[in-house]
């Protein structure tokens, strides 16, 4: 186990508390249920999805191999509602085995129509897992995750 | 990588069905430095080696209300596309605007048009 006593940079330290801050949550999400709004869910099972998750779960679209990680295309999308009253408020893109974790947080309006983000990140060479964070304004945050290979580091 | 920045590129459709939904395509010339650099030869550690220097803001007004906003790290792409939706609910301008880390300010703007 790592002793980071003594030797805990700024840097280090609010890597751990980002990660930490992720993490834990879905940890709990996973162990303790889905009951509290704080929590990220992930699908219970990823090939038989209910209702709720089919809208929340995001749909992402990322190549399993990524030649150049300079430039790694990325798309969310979701079929959630965009109403006043119930909406997507933001989708967040992030990858824990970089060293830049957090790619990007967009946030949306009822006046987007649609939850659809098109974009390209940053990617560390070899091999990685890119979360994808949905939070709707009423059924809290949910996440979705791809695997990839990343030949040439971009970061 | 971009040595140049240009001013953002916005596409939308020419017109719009009223209340429907179309997508805005912008792409905007910015270089994208990370500021990274290989800490050990087994390139296992980055630190900090030179500054960072990325898009730090995109900011989607639709007439006079912000609409969107995406606020992004360092890990952004050099030259980024981005893809996103708007509902047309009004014949008016949307207008996105870009703000980097260093605090310099771009802009463009396109009409929405509805179809008659």
């Amino acid at each position: 186990m790592m002793n980071i006593e003594g030797n805990l940079s700024r840097r280090r330290f609010l890597r751990y508390a980002m990660v930490g801050g992720v993490a834990v949550p879905m940890y709990a999400s996973t162990v303790l249920g889905n009951d509290a709004r704080a929590t990220i869910r992930l699908p219970a099972d990823p090939d038989a999805l209910t209702d709720l998750e089919r809208l929340h779960i995001p749909k992402v679209t990322l190549p399993p191999v990524v030649e150049d990680g300079a430039q790694a295309p990325v798309v969310v999308e979701m079929d959630h509602p965009m109403e006043d009253d119930h909406y997507i408020k933001s989708v967040q893109i992030l990858n824990f085995d970089d060293p830049i974790v957090i790619k990007g947080k967009f946030y949306f309006t009822p006046v987007n129509g649609e939850v659809y983000l098109g974009t390209q990140i940053r990617l560390n060479g070899g091999e990685g897992r890119v979360w994808v964070i949905a939070e709707c304004n009423q059924h809290g945050r949910w996440a979705a995750s791809r695997d990839v290979k990343v030949a040439a580091g971009g970061c | 990588m971009a040595e140049k920045i240009k001013p953002p590129r916005m596409r939308l459709p020419r017109k719009v069905e009223q209340d429907g939904v179309f997508k805005v395509k912008v792409r905007f010339d910015h270089p994208s430095f990370t500021g990274l650099g290989m800490a050990d030869p087994d390139g296992e550690q980055f630190n900090r080696a030179t500054p960072s220097r990325f898009i730090r803001n995109m900011l989607v007004y639709y007439g006079d209300d912000l609409v969107s906003r995406f606020r992004m790290s360092s890990a952004i792409a050099d030259d980024p596309l981005f893809t996103f939706k708007l509902k047309a609910v009004k014949e008016a301008p949307v207008r996105i605007v870009f703000v980097d880390n260093e605090g310099d300010r771009w802009e463009s703007s396109a009409d929405v048009k509805f179809k008659t």
